[in-house]
């Protein structure tokens, strides 16, 4: 993707998250490092009441230069901190070289029905599309009324 | 704790439409939901409120800087280091 499209890619990301009420900030800095890496964090807070915790969202991406002016994703963090339900839902894809020796799968997840108190550190994850549908996963994680499931997923 | 999401037919009277008319402003993309299963679809409270309210969107900027060097993601929370990781 070039500047202009990660920078839309980024953009739309923040209007999925405001349009499905979570605040988030009026920008963003995108930053390149001396290799040419490219990394944004997006975040967002979902408060319920005026006072007391609210829920946390944040967006890492790093992408990689695979041309002159032209990135590709190669690492994310989705995360959701629900302090209000003491829990939290993540989906994950970075170390992937040693993710892949150590689990067999370039992503994991993690999921904390306590928040804190993971009964596992890293579940097996797929790689998921783009930042898109880790916002629909973690709008999914915040609205579930039950428990998060964890102990249907896999641990690595 | 609060009541976080509404069921289609619940959005619809609270908006004061048909049920069909909420799902395809859902399936048009202009009432965020999330899909449960095949036929289930949840629209949180704050989505809902904000598209009755009908808040216009924020203008967002992005702004790209130079850095020596990009933090590590993944550790904001209480994640394992990469060798924590290899040693499983």
């Amino acid at each position: 993707m070039d500047p202009g499209g990660i920078k839309r890619y980024i953009i739309s990301a923040l209007a999925n998250l405001e349009g499905r009420g979570f605040e988030v900030p009026g920008m963003v800095d995108a930053v390149i490092d001396d290799t040419g890496a490219l990394a944004f964090s997006v975040t967002g807070t979902c408060p319920e009441v005026s006072v007391g915790p609210v829920a946390e969202v944040r967006l890492d991406e790093v992408w990689q230069p695979i041309g002159v002016q032209l990135w590709e994703r190669s690492e994310y963090a989705y995360d959701l901190v629900d302090r209000p339900m003491n829990r939290r839902r993540a989906w994950h894809m970075h170390a992937v070289r040693q993710s892949r020796a150590a689990l067999g799968s370039p992503a994991h997840e993690h999921c904390e029905e306590v928040l804190g108190r993971p009964a596992c550190d890293h579940y097996l994850g797929m790689e998921l599309r783009d930042i898109h549908e880790g916002i629909a996963l973690i709008d999914g994680a915040w609205m579930e009324p039950g428990p998060l499931g964890c102990g249907a997923l896999m641990c690595a | 704790m609060n009541k976080r999401f509404y069921t289609p037919h619940e959005a619809a009277e609270i908006l004061q439409v048909s049920s069909s008319t909420v799902m395809n402003l859902i399936h048009d993309g202009k009432l965020p939901a999330t899909r449960v299963s095949d036929r289930i679809y949840r629209i949180s409270v704050p989505a809902l409120e904000r598209f009755a309210a009908g808040v216009p969107a924020t203008a967002f900027e992005v702004t790209f800087r130079r850095v020596h060097q990009i933090a590590p993601i993944g550790e904001a929370v209480r994640v394992p280091s990469e060798l924590e990781l290899v040693e499983g």
